[in-house]
Protein backbone atom coordinates (compact mmCIF):
# COMPACT_ATOMS: atom_id res chain seq x y z
CA UNK A 1 0.00 0.00 0.00
CA UNK A 2 2.63 2.80 0.93
CA UNK A 3 4.43 1.31 -1.50
CA UNK A 4 2.38 2.32 -4.24
CA UNK A 5 1.64 5.73 -2.81
CA UNK A 6 6.00 6.04 -2.78
CA UNK A 7 6.07 4.53 -6.52
CA UNK A 8 3.18 6.77 -7.32
CA UNK A 9 4.18 10.19 -5.52
CA UNK A 10 6.80 11.36 -8.30
CA UNK A 11 4.94 10.58 -10.85
CA UNK A 12 1.93 12.73 -9.92
CA UNK A 13 4.38 15.80 -9.25
CA UNK A 14 5.48 15.55 -13.07
CA UNK A 15 1.88 14.80 -14.03
CA UNK A 16 0.37 17.67 -13.93
CA UNK A 17 2.57 19.79 -15.67
CA UNK A 18 1.50 18.20 -19.31
CA UNK A 19 -2.03 18.56 -18.34
CA UNK A 20 -1.85 22.28 -17.30
CA UNK A 21 0.14 22.77 -20.99
CA UNK A 22 -2.92 21.00 -22.73
CA UNK A 23 -5.46 22.81 -20.45
CA UNK A 24 -3.53 25.94 -21.43
CA UNK A 25 -3.24 25.52 -25.29
CA UNK A 26 -7.01 24.55 -25.31
CA UNK A 27 -7.98 27.66 -23.61
CA UNK A 28 -5.27 30.19 -25.42
CA UNK A 29 -7.11 28.76 -28.71
CA UNK A 30 -10.85 28.43 -27.63
CA UNK A 31 -12.31 30.47 -30.80
CA UNK A 32 -10.00 28.15 -33.01
CA UNK A 33 -11.75 25.41 -31.03
CA UNK A 34 -15.19 26.25 -30.85
CA UNK A 35 -15.18 27.17 -34.69
CA UNK A 36 -13.87 24.21 -35.24
CA UNK A 37 -16.12 22.04 -33.15
CA UNK A 38 -19.02 23.93 -35.01
CA UNK A 39 -18.04 22.95 -38.15
CA UNK A 40 -17.28 19.51 -37.93
CA UNK A 41 -20.91 19.29 -36.33
CA UNK A 42 -22.08 21.28 -39.13
CA UNK A 43 -20.91 19.55 -41.86
CA UNK A 44 -21.25 16.36 -40.32
CA UNK A 45 -25.48 16.99 -40.02
CA UNK A 46 -24.89 18.10 -43.61
CA UNK A 47 -23.68 14.72 -44.34
CA UNK A 48 -26.02 12.60 -42.55
CA UNK A 49 -28.94 14.57 -43.97
CA UNK A 50 -27.75 13.57 -47.29
CA UNK A 51 -27.49 10.20 -46.52
CA UNK A 52 -30.65 10.50 -45.02
CA UNK A 53 -33.73 12.64 -45.56
CA UNK A 54 -31.91 14.52 -47.83
CA UNK A 55 -31.66 12.19 -50.84
CA UNK A 56 -35.45 10.39 -50.46
CA UNK A 57 -36.61 12.92 -53.64
CA UNK A 58 -33.75 12.25 -55.78
CA UNK A 59 -33.68 8.37 -55.52
CA UNK A 60 -37.33 8.19 -55.60
CA UNK A 61 -36.67 9.92 -59.22
CA UNK A 62 -33.81 7.71 -59.94
CA UNK A 63 -35.97 4.93 -59.25
CA UNK A 64 -38.86 5.67 -61.32
CA UNK A 65 -36.62 6.92 -64.70
CA UNK A 66 -33.92 5.77 -64.38
CA UNK A 67 -30.25 7.81 -65.28
CA UNK A 68 -31.52 10.22 -68.33
CA UNK A 69 -35.23 10.84 -66.74
CA UNK A 70 -33.96 10.94 -63.06
CA UNK A 71 -30.77 11.83 -61.93
CA UNK A 72 -30.13 14.18 -64.83
CA UNK A 73 -33.73 15.67 -64.43
CA UNK A 74 -33.28 16.33 -60.88
CA UNK A 75 -29.56 17.86 -60.95
CA UNK A 76 -30.15 20.15 -63.86
CA UNK A 77 -33.84 20.69 -62.05
CA UNK A 78 -33.84 24.63 -61.88
CA UNK A 79 -37.25 24.80 -59.53
CA UNK A 80 -35.46 26.74 -56.88
CA UNK A 81 -38.46 26.07 -54.75
CA UNK A 82 -37.10 22.33 -54.10
CA UNK A 83 -33.64 23.39 -54.21
CA UNK A 84 -33.06 21.87 -50.99
CA UNK A 85 -35.02 19.06 -51.12
CA UNK A 86 -34.46 17.51 -54.67
CA UNK A 87 -32.69 19.91 -57.30
CA UNK A 88 -29.80 20.13 -56.53
CA UNK A 89 -29.09 17.17 -54.88
CA UNK A 90 -26.03 16.69 -57.12
CA UNK A 91 -24.70 19.84 -56.14
CA UNK A 92 -25.10 19.96 -52.40
CA UNK A 93 -23.51 16.14 -52.61
CA UNK A 94 -20.35 17.94 -53.06
CA UNK A 95 -20.90 21.13 -50.29
CA UNK A 96 -19.25 18.93 -47.81
CA UNK A 97 -15.71 18.53 -49.91
CA UNK A 98 -16.12 21.78 -49.91
CA UNK A 99 -15.94 22.60 -46.48
CA UNK A 100 -13.50 19.90 -45.67
CA UNK A 101 -11.26 22.14 -48.32
CA UNK A 102 -11.60 25.54 -46.78
CA UNK A 103 -11.08 23.42 -43.28
CA UNK A 104 -8.02 21.98 -43.92
CA UNK A 105 -6.51 25.70 -45.52
CA UNK A 106 -7.92 27.45 -42.13
CA UNK A 107 -5.95 24.29 -40.01
CA UNK A 108 -2.68 25.66 -42.14
CA UNK A 109 -3.38 29.46 -41.21
CA UNK A 110 -4.22 29.15 -37.98
CA UNK A 111 -0.98 26.91 -37.53
CA UNK A 112 1.31 29.46 -38.83
CA UNK A 113 -0.77 32.85 -37.53
CA UNK A 114 -2.22 32.80 -34.05
CA UNK A 115 -0.61 29.14 -33.30
CA UNK A 116 3.00 29.69 -33.34
CA UNK A 117 3.80 33.35 -35.18
CA UNK A 118 1.57 35.27 -33.31
CA UNK A 119 2.79 33.46 -29.74
CA UNK A 120 6.32 34.67 -30.84
CA UNK A 121 5.72 37.73 -32.35
CA UNK A 122 4.10 38.96 -28.91
CA UNK A 123 6.73 36.90 -26.63
CA UNK A 124 3.78 35.03 -25.21
CA UNK A 125 6.16 31.70 -26.19
CA UNK A 126 9.38 33.18 -24.60
CA UNK A 127 7.74 33.90 -21.27
CA UNK A 128 5.92 30.33 -21.16
CA UNK A 129 9.15 28.61 -21.59
CA UNK A 130 11.10 30.77 -18.74
CA UNK A 131 7.84 29.64 -16.51
CA UNK A 132 9.49 25.50 -16.54
CA UNK A 133 7.67 24.61 -19.79
CA UNK A 134 10.60 23.57 -22.08
CA UNK A 135 10.64 24.85 -25.67
CA UNK A 136 10.22 21.36 -26.47
CA UNK A 137 7.23 20.52 -25.22
CA UNK A 138 5.59 23.91 -25.64
CA UNK A 139 6.01 22.97 -29.52
CA UNK A 140 5.12 19.03 -28.52
CA UNK A 141 1.47 20.53 -26.81
CA UNK A 142 1.09 23.16 -29.52
CA UNK A 143 0.93 20.43 -32.44
CA UNK A 144 -0.25 17.52 -30.61
CA UNK A 145 -3.95 19.41 -29.07
CA UNK A 146 -4.48 20.33 -33.15
CA UNK A 147 -3.71 17.02 -34.50
CA UNK A 148 -6.00 15.44 -31.96
CA UNK A 149 -8.75 17.38 -32.87
CA UNK A 150 -7.82 17.50 -36.71
CA UNK A 151 -7.81 13.68 -36.81
CA UNK A 152 -10.92 13.02 -35.08
CA UNK A 153 -12.84 15.50 -36.62
CA UNK A 154 -11.64 15.08 -40.46
CA UNK A 155 -11.41 11.12 -39.87
CA UNK A 156 -15.29 11.02 -38.65
CA UNK A 157 -16.57 13.12 -41.71
CA UNK A 158 -14.50 11.17 -43.62
CA UNK A 159 -16.16 8.17 -42.37
CA UNK A 160 -19.63 9.67 -42.31
CA UNK A 161 -18.51 10.83 -46.71
CA UNK A 162 -17.79 7.06 -47.20
CA UNK A 163 -20.96 5.80 -46.26
CA UNK A 164 -22.95 8.59 -47.80
CA UNK A 165 -20.87 7.70 -51.26
CA UNK A 166 -21.39 4.00 -50.85
CA UNK A 167 -25.66 4.63 -50.42
CA UNK A 168 -25.99 7.54 -53.16
CA UNK A 169 -23.31 8.09 -55.59
CA UNK A 170 -25.52 6.57 -58.15
CA UNK A 171 -27.75 9.81 -57.87
CA UNK A 172 -24.62 11.79 -59.09
CA UNK A 173 -24.05 13.18 -62.56
CA UNK A 174 -21.54 11.10 -64.30
CA UNK A 175 -18.07 12.69 -64.86
CA UNK A 176 -14.81 14.39 -63.58
CA UNK A 177 -17.17 15.12 -60.00
CA UNK A 178 -17.43 11.92 -58.75
CA UNK A 179 -14.78 10.40 -59.79
CA UNK A 180 -12.02 12.54 -58.14
CA UNK A 181 -14.39 12.95 -55.00
CA UNK A 182 -13.88 9.23 -54.71
CA UNK A 183 -10.14 8.90 -55.35
CA UNK A 184 -10.06 11.52 -53.18
CA UNK A 185 -12.03 10.20 -50.00
CA UNK A 186 -10.09 8.40 -47.20
CA UNK A 187 -6.77 8.44 -45.07
CA UNK A 188 -5.22 11.28 -47.56
CA UNK A 189 -8.35 13.41 -46.18
CA UNK A 190 -7.35 13.46 -42.94
CA UNK A 191 -3.13 13.55 -43.35
CA UNK A 192 -3.64 16.68 -45.65
CA UNK A 193 -4.73 18.65 -43.04
CA UNK A 194 -2.12 17.29 -40.85
CA UNK A 195 0.60 18.39 -43.21
CA UNK A 196 -0.92 21.71 -43.07
CA UNK A 197 -0.64 21.99 -39.52
CA UNK A 198 3.03 21.32 -39.68
CA UNK A 199 3.86 23.53 -42.49
CA UNK A 200 2.18 25.93 -40.85
CA UNK A 201 4.13 25.79 -37.95
CA UNK A 202 7.37 25.45 -39.45
CA UNK A 203 6.88 28.53 -41.26
CA UNK A 204 5.70 30.28 -38.12
CA UNK A 205 8.58 29.20 -36.48
CA UNK A 206 10.78 30.74 -39.04
CA UNK A 207 8.83 33.80 -40.11
CA UNK A 208 8.28 34.47 -36.06
CA UNK A 209 5.45 37.30 -37.37
CA UNK A 210 1.76 36.72 -37.58
CA UNK A 211 0.31 38.39 -40.86
CA UNK A 212 3.76 37.05 -43.03
CA UNK A 213 3.48 33.39 -41.74
CA UNK A 214 -0.34 32.59 -42.57
CA UNK A 215 0.55 33.98 -46.09
CA UNK A 216 3.61 31.93 -46.73
CA UNK A 217 1.35 29.33 -44.42
CA UNK A 218 -1.69 29.98 -47.24
CA UNK A 219 0.53 29.80 -50.69
CA UNK A 220 2.49 26.41 -48.82
CA UNK A 221 -1.01 24.61 -48.62
CA UNK A 222 -2.49 25.75 -51.79
CA UNK A 223 0.36 23.73 -53.02
CA UNK A 224 -0.36 21.21 -51.17
CA UNK A 225 -3.72 20.86 -52.09
CA UNK A 226 -2.96 21.62 -56.08
CA UNK A 227 -0.40 18.46 -55.84
CA UNK A 228 -3.32 16.33 -54.73
CA UNK A 229 -5.67 14.80 -56.68
CA UNK A 230 -5.47 14.84 -60.52
CA UNK A 231 -2.23 16.79 -60.34
CA UNK A 232 -0.18 14.59 -57.82
CA UNK A 233 3.63 14.11 -59.47
CA UNK A 234 3.92 10.88 -58.77
CA UNK A 235 1.33 10.18 -60.96
CA UNK A 236 2.85 12.13 -63.66
CA UNK A 237 0.56 11.47 -66.74
CA UNK A 238 -1.30 8.75 -64.92
CA UNK A 239 -4.47 10.30 -64.44
CA UNK A 240 -7.54 9.07 -62.71
CA UNK A 241 -9.08 6.03 -64.54
CA UNK A 242 -12.74 6.76 -65.32
CA UNK A 243 -15.25 4.63 -62.57
CA UNK A 244 -17.41 2.20 -63.86
CA UNK A 245 -20.88 2.40 -63.26
CA UNK A 246 -23.95 -0.16 -64.24
CA UNK A 247 -27.15 0.80 -64.77
CA UNK A 248 -30.36 -1.77 -65.03
CA UNK A 249 -34.06 -1.41 -65.66
CA UNK A 250 -36.22 -4.16 -63.79
CA UNK A 251 -39.18 -5.55 -65.51
CA UNK A 252 -42.46 -6.61 -64.09
CA UNK A 253 -41.61 -10.08 -64.22
CA UNK A 254 -37.47 -8.83 -62.29
CA UNK A 255 -35.87 -9.98 -65.42
CA UNK A 256 -32.93 -6.69 -65.65
CA UNK A 257 -32.71 -5.03 -68.93
CA UNK A 258 -30.69 -2.26 -69.92
CA UNK A 259 -32.19 1.02 -70.14
CA UNK A 260 -34.99 1.68 -72.79
CA UNK A 261 -34.18 5.47 -73.39
CA UNK A 262 -37.50 6.49 -72.50
CA UNK A 263 -36.44 9.75 -70.41
CA UNK A 264 -39.82 10.35 -67.95
CA UNK A 265 -42.14 9.22 -70.70
CA UNK A 266 -44.38 6.74 -68.35
CA UNK A 267 -46.37 5.12 -71.66
CA UNK A 268 -43.10 4.21 -73.01
CA UNK A 269 -41.81 3.01 -69.71
CA UNK A 270 -44.91 0.74 -69.51
CA UNK A 271 -44.65 -0.37 -73.01
CA UNK A 272 -41.39 -1.78 -72.08
CA UNK A 273 -42.50 -3.30 -68.74
CA UNK A 274 -40.06 -1.21 -66.85
CA UNK A 275 -41.20 -1.25 -63.07
CA UNK A 276 -37.71 0.45 -61.65
CA UNK A 277 -34.34 1.33 -62.25
CA UNK A 278 -31.28 0.55 -60.13
CA UNK A 279 -27.77 2.10 -60.86
CA UNK A 280 -24.15 1.86 -58.96
CA UNK A 281 -20.66 2.82 -58.63
CA UNK A 282 -18.46 0.34 -58.92
CA UNK A 283 -15.29 0.16 -56.69
CA UNK A 284 -12.06 0.76 -58.44
CA UNK A 285 -8.81 -1.48 -57.71
CA UNK A 286 -6.90 1.65 -58.02
CA UNK A 287 -8.68 2.90 -54.99
CA UNK A 288 -6.52 1.98 -52.36
CA UNK A 289 -3.27 2.03 -54.15
CA UNK A 290 -3.93 5.63 -54.94
CA UNK A 291 -4.69 6.49 -51.52
CA UNK A 292 -1.96 4.17 -49.60
CA UNK A 293 0.46 6.12 -52.14
CA UNK A 294 -1.09 9.62 -51.30
CA UNK A 295 -1.52 9.33 -47.69
CA UNK A 296 2.08 7.93 -47.09
CA UNK A 297 3.78 10.57 -48.78
CA UNK A 298 1.49 13.51 -46.86
CA UNK A 299 2.69 11.83 -43.85
CA UNK A 300 6.40 11.48 -44.69
CA UNK A 301 6.42 15.27 -45.93
CA UNK A 302 4.68 15.94 -42.46
CA UNK A 303 7.16 14.53 -40.55
CA UNK A 304 9.89 16.11 -42.28
CA UNK A 305 8.09 19.55 -41.61
CA UNK A 306 7.78 18.45 -37.93
CA UNK A 307 11.53 17.56 -37.64
CA UNK A 308 12.65 20.45 -39.07
CA UNK A 309 10.24 22.57 -36.84
CA UNK A 310 12.04 21.17 -33.56
CA UNK A 311 15.48 21.50 -35.38
CA UNK A 312 14.26 25.45 -36.05
CA UNK A 313 13.05 25.79 -32.08
CA UNK A 314 16.15 24.69 -30.43
CA UNK A 315 17.99 27.03 -32.52
CA UNK A 316 15.41 29.62 -32.00
CA UNK A 317 15.47 28.94 -27.71
CA UNK A 318 19.27 28.73 -27.83
CA UNK A 319 19.73 32.01 -29.31
CA UNK A 320 16.63 33.50 -27.60
CA UNK B 1 -0.76 67.06 -58.15
CA UNK B 2 -3.86 66.48 -56.67
CA UNK B 3 -2.60 63.60 -54.45
CA UNK B 4 -0.62 66.67 -53.51
CA UNK B 5 -2.74 68.71 -51.85
CA UNK B 6 -5.13 66.40 -50.47
CA UNK B 7 -2.44 64.31 -49.24
CA UNK B 8 1.25 65.74 -47.37
CA UNK B 9 4.20 64.06 -49.37
CA UNK B 10 5.18 62.88 -46.05
CA UNK B 11 1.95 61.11 -45.22
CA UNK B 12 2.24 59.44 -48.73
CA UNK B 13 6.18 58.18 -47.83
CA UNK B 14 5.47 56.76 -44.61
CA UNK B 15 2.22 54.91 -46.47
CA UNK B 16 4.71 53.22 -48.77
CA UNK B 17 7.26 52.69 -46.38
CA UNK B 18 5.34 50.94 -44.08
CA UNK B 19 3.67 48.49 -46.84
CA UNK B 20 6.27 48.00 -49.03
CA UNK B 21 6.24 44.40 -49.10
CA UNK B 22 2.52 44.12 -49.80
CA UNK B 23 3.54 47.12 -52.60
CA UNK B 24 6.57 44.95 -53.87
CA UNK B 25 4.78 41.44 -53.97
CA UNK B 26 1.76 43.22 -55.87
CA UNK B 27 4.28 44.46 -58.48
CA UNK B 28 6.11 41.25 -58.89
CA UNK B 29 3.04 39.36 -59.47
CA UNK B 30 1.05 41.75 -62.02
CA UNK B 31 4.62 42.43 -63.65
CA UNK B 32 5.12 38.40 -63.41
CA UNK B 33 1.88 37.68 -64.91
CA UNK B 34 1.88 40.00 -67.33
CA UNK B 35 5.77 38.39 -68.43
CA UNK B 36 4.55 34.81 -68.55
CA UNK B 37 1.15 35.72 -70.71
CA UNK B 38 3.54 37.02 -72.72
CA UNK B 39 5.81 34.31 -72.94
CA UNK B 40 3.20 31.77 -73.56
CA UNK B 41 1.42 33.71 -76.64
CA UNK B 42 4.99 34.50 -78.04
CA UNK B 43 6.75 31.45 -77.22
CA UNK B 44 5.22 28.29 -75.66
CA UNK B 45 1.80 28.83 -78.57
CA UNK B 46 4.25 28.41 -80.98
CA UNK B 47 5.96 25.46 -79.73
CA UNK B 48 2.89 23.14 -78.97
CA UNK B 49 1.41 24.19 -82.06
CA UNK B 50 4.83 22.95 -83.58
CA UNK B 51 4.22 19.53 -81.28
CA UNK B 52 0.69 18.69 -82.67
CA UNK B 53 1.59 19.66 -85.93
CA UNK B 54 3.93 16.94 -85.86
CA UNK B 55 1.42 14.35 -84.46
CA UNK B 56 -0.46 12.17 -87.18
CA UNK B 57 -3.75 13.38 -87.72
CA UNK B 58 -5.69 9.99 -86.41
CA UNK B 59 -7.46 12.07 -83.34
CA UNK B 60 -4.65 10.39 -80.83
CA UNK B 61 -3.61 11.88 -77.48
CA UNK B 62 -0.51 13.05 -79.32
CA UNK B 63 0.61 16.48 -78.21
CA UNK B 64 -2.12 16.75 -75.43
CA UNK B 65 0.60 16.83 -72.76
CA UNK B 66 1.91 20.40 -74.40
CA UNK B 67 -0.80 21.41 -75.17
CA UNK B 68 -2.12 20.88 -71.34
CA UNK B 69 0.53 22.72 -70.17
CA UNK B 70 -0.66 25.82 -72.45
CA UNK B 71 -3.97 26.34 -71.43
CA UNK B 72 -3.53 24.90 -67.41
CA UNK B 73 -0.83 28.22 -67.39
CA UNK B 74 -3.22 30.91 -69.33
CA UNK B 75 -6.15 29.54 -66.89
CA UNK B 76 -3.97 29.82 -63.62
CA UNK B 77 -2.90 33.08 -64.13
CA UNK B 78 -6.70 34.16 -64.87
CA UNK B 79 -7.85 32.45 -61.60
CA UNK B 80 -5.10 34.08 -59.36
CA UNK B 81 -5.24 37.37 -60.55
CA UNK B 82 -9.57 36.74 -60.24
CA UNK B 83 -9.02 35.93 -56.61
CA UNK B 84 -6.47 38.24 -55.57
CA UNK B 85 -9.36 40.13 -54.32
CA UNK B 86 -8.59 37.64 -51.55
CA UNK B 87 -5.04 38.23 -50.43
CA UNK B 88 -6.12 42.53 -50.84
CA UNK B 89 -9.23 41.90 -48.45
CA UNK B 90 -6.88 40.01 -45.78
CA UNK B 91 -4.20 42.57 -46.09
CA UNK B 92 -6.45 45.91 -45.68
CA UNK B 93 -8.20 44.12 -42.86
CA UNK B 94 -5.16 42.51 -41.18
CA UNK B 95 -1.88 44.63 -41.85
CA UNK B 96 -3.21 47.40 -43.31
CA UNK B 97 -5.68 49.26 -40.82
CA UNK B 98 -6.35 46.08 -38.00
CA UNK B 99 -2.46 45.78 -37.16
CA UNK B 100 -1.97 49.22 -37.12
CA UNK B 101 -5.15 49.81 -34.27
CA UNK B 102 -3.99 46.99 -32.19
CA UNK B 103 -0.45 48.37 -31.84
CA UNK B 104 -1.44 51.87 -31.52
CA UNK B 105 0.79 53.26 -34.69
CA UNK B 106 -2.35 54.64 -36.23
CA UNK B 107 -3.50 57.02 -32.71
CA UNK B 108 0.04 57.82 -32.36
CA UNK B 109 -0.15 59.15 -36.13
CA UNK B 110 -3.23 61.04 -35.54
CA UNK B 111 -1.04 62.76 -32.40
CA UNK B 112 1.26 63.69 -34.66
CA UNK B 113 -1.08 65.94 -36.71
CA UNK B 114 -2.17 63.67 -39.49
CA UNK B 115 -6.03 63.91 -38.97
CA UNK B 116 -7.69 60.04 -38.40
CA UNK B 117 -9.64 61.36 -41.64
CA UNK B 118 -6.34 61.84 -43.65
CA UNK B 119 -4.55 59.02 -42.08
CA UNK B 120 -7.82 57.13 -43.63
CA UNK B 121 -7.46 58.59 -46.74
CA UNK B 122 -4.23 57.90 -47.33
CA UNK B 123 -4.41 54.65 -46.45
CA UNK B 124 -7.27 53.76 -49.00
CA UNK B 125 -5.74 56.19 -51.77
CA UNK B 126 -2.57 55.04 -52.25
CA UNK B 127 -3.39 50.76 -52.67
CA UNK B 128 -6.54 52.07 -53.95
CA UNK B 129 -3.82 53.65 -57.21
CA UNK B 130 -1.89 50.28 -57.21
CA UNK B 131 -4.88 48.27 -57.96
CA UNK B 132 -5.92 50.65 -60.84
CA UNK B 133 -2.33 50.94 -62.07
CA UNK B 134 -2.36 46.51 -61.75
CA UNK B 135 -5.70 46.09 -63.14
CA UNK B 136 -4.45 48.84 -66.35
CA UNK B 137 -1.59 46.71 -66.99
CA UNK B 138 -3.07 43.07 -66.63
CA UNK B 139 -6.16 44.03 -68.21
CA UNK B 140 -4.94 44.38 -71.72
CA UNK B 141 -2.35 41.97 -72.05
CA UNK B 142 -4.84 39.46 -70.50
CA UNK B 143 -7.16 40.24 -73.44
CA UNK B 144 -4.78 39.89 -75.97
CA UNK B 145 -2.84 36.80 -74.84
CA UNK B 146 -6.48 35.09 -74.47
CA UNK B 147 -7.83 35.59 -77.66
CA UNK B 148 -4.46 34.74 -79.60
CA UNK B 149 -4.88 31.19 -79.51
CA UNK B 150 -8.29 30.59 -78.89
CA UNK B 151 -7.83 26.81 -80.82
CA UNK B 152 -5.32 25.76 -78.02
CA UNK B 153 -7.77 26.83 -75.16
CA UNK B 154 -10.64 24.78 -73.38
CA UNK B 155 -12.43 27.85 -71.53
CA UNK B 156 -15.02 29.90 -72.35
CA UNK B 157 -15.99 33.62 -71.84
CA UNK B 158 -18.29 32.75 -69.13
CA UNK B 159 -15.70 31.18 -66.73
CA UNK B 160 -15.68 33.07 -64.11
CA UNK B 161 -12.18 33.86 -63.78
CA UNK B 162 -12.28 34.96 -67.52
CA UNK B 163 -15.19 37.02 -67.37
CA UNK B 164 -14.40 39.39 -64.88
CA UNK B 165 -10.66 39.53 -66.36
CA UNK B 166 -11.96 40.68 -69.60
CA UNK B 167 -11.98 44.35 -68.25
CA UNK B 168 -12.80 46.68 -64.94
CA UNK B 169 -14.82 44.18 -63.19
CA UNK B 170 -11.74 42.78 -62.10
CA UNK B 171 -10.30 45.80 -60.29
CA UNK B 172 -13.80 46.81 -59.19
CA UNK B 173 -13.36 43.22 -56.93
CA UNK B 174 -9.91 44.59 -55.56
CA UNK B 175 -11.57 48.00 -54.52
CA UNK B 176 -14.31 46.52 -52.95
CA UNK B 177 -11.99 44.44 -51.23
CA UNK B 178 -9.83 47.06 -50.05
CA UNK B 179 -13.12 48.98 -48.86
CA UNK B 180 -14.50 46.30 -46.98
CA UNK B 181 -11.27 45.03 -45.59
CA UNK B 182 -11.01 48.77 -44.35
CA UNK B 183 -14.08 48.82 -42.21
CA UNK B 184 -14.25 45.16 -40.72
CA UNK B 185 -10.17 46.56 -39.65
CA UNK B 186 -11.88 49.54 -38.48
CA UNK B 187 -14.41 47.75 -36.66
CA UNK B 188 -12.72 45.06 -35.27
CA UNK B 189 -9.56 46.63 -34.40
CA UNK B 190 -7.62 43.39 -34.18
CA UNK B 191 -5.66 42.02 -37.08
CA UNK B 192 -6.72 37.79 -37.37
CA UNK B 193 -10.61 38.64 -36.79
CA UNK B 194 -10.71 41.18 -39.19
CA UNK B 195 -8.48 39.08 -42.18
CA UNK B 196 -10.94 36.29 -41.46
CA UNK B 197 -14.16 38.09 -41.74
CA UNK B 198 -13.19 40.17 -44.42
CA UNK B 199 -12.78 37.69 -46.40
CA UNK B 200 -15.66 35.73 -45.75
CA UNK B 201 -17.96 38.47 -46.72
CA UNK B 202 -16.02 39.09 -49.99
CA UNK B 203 -16.13 35.67 -50.82
CA UNK B 204 -20.32 35.75 -50.07
CA UNK B 205 -20.72 38.79 -51.99
CA UNK B 206 -18.04 37.44 -54.95
CA UNK B 207 -20.73 34.27 -55.07
CA UNK B 208 -23.47 35.79 -54.88
CA UNK B 209 -22.89 38.01 -57.84
CA UNK B 210 -21.43 35.05 -59.84
CA UNK B 211 -25.44 33.84 -59.19
CA UNK B 212 -26.59 36.26 -61.18
CA UNK B 213 -24.40 35.97 -64.28
CA UNK B 214 -26.15 34.95 -67.27
CA UNK B 215 -25.53 31.47 -68.34
CA UNK B 216 -25.94 31.74 -72.18
CA UNK B 217 -24.96 34.73 -73.68
CA UNK B 218 -24.10 36.26 -77.04
CA UNK B 219 -21.34 38.27 -77.33
CA UNK B 220 -22.88 41.43 -77.57
CA UNK B 221 -24.57 41.13 -74.02
CA UNK B 222 -20.93 40.30 -72.53
CA UNK B 223 -20.16 44.53 -72.02
CA UNK B 224 -24.37 44.87 -70.36
CA UNK B 225 -23.47 42.41 -68.27
CA UNK B 226 -19.50 42.91 -67.25
CA UNK B 227 -20.29 46.48 -66.66
CA UNK B 228 -23.28 46.04 -64.90
CA UNK B 229 -21.46 43.38 -62.30
CA UNK B 230 -18.93 46.14 -61.80
CA UNK B 231 -21.25 49.48 -61.09
CA UNK B 232 -22.76 47.01 -58.43
CA UNK B 233 -19.56 45.82 -56.98
CA UNK B 234 -17.87 49.78 -56.76
CA UNK B 235 -21.51 50.71 -55.52
CA UNK B 236 -20.75 48.73 -52.79
CA UNK B 237 -16.97 49.67 -52.58
CA UNK B 238 -18.37 53.51 -52.13
CA UNK B 239 -20.88 52.43 -49.19
CA UNK B 240 -18.59 50.55 -47.58
CA UNK B 241 -15.87 53.61 -47.85
CA UNK B 242 -18.67 55.98 -46.16
CA UNK B 243 -19.04 53.67 -43.82
CA UNK B 244 -15.48 53.84 -42.84
CA UNK B 245 -14.98 56.47 -43.14
CA UNK B 246 -18.08 57.82 -40.62
CA UNK B 247 -17.13 55.12 -38.56
CA UNK B 248 -13.45 56.61 -38.08
CA UNK B 249 -15.04 59.98 -37.23
CA UNK B 250 -17.39 59.24 -34.60
CA UNK B 251 -14.27 56.75 -32.59
CA UNK B 252 -11.73 59.69 -32.91
CA UNK B 253 -14.48 62.47 -32.56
Amino acid sequence: MSATTLAKAPAAVERPAPRGLVRSVLRLHRTALWIWLAFVAFTAGLLLWLTGPGADATARQLERFGYGGGVMEAAYSTDTLFYFTSGAYNDLFYDPDTLITLASFAVALFAGGPLIARELESGTAQLAWTQSVSPARWLTAKLAVPAAFVVVGTGLLTLLYRQLWSAHSNLLIAGIGPRSLYFSLGPATVAAPLLGLALGTLIGLAVRRTLPALAFSGFAYFLVHAFRGNHWPFQGRYQQPDLSSRSHAITSTGAEISDPGCYTDKACLAGHDVVRFTREYLPSSDYWPRQLLETGVLLALTAVAVALAFGLLRRRAATG
Amino acid sequence: MSTATVLPRGLVRTVLRLHRTALIVWAVFVLGSVGCLVWLTEVTAASVQRTLDACPGNGSLCGIGAWHSYSESVSWISTFMYYSYWAVAAWAGGALIGRELESGTARLAWSQGVSPARWLTAKLALPALALLLGGAVFVPVYRWAWSAHRELMGDHLLFNDVFADHGPLVVAYGLCALAVGTLTGLLLGRPLPALAISVAAMTLLNRALEQRRPDPLPASAFWPAHLTEAALVLTAAALTTTAAFRLLHHRTA
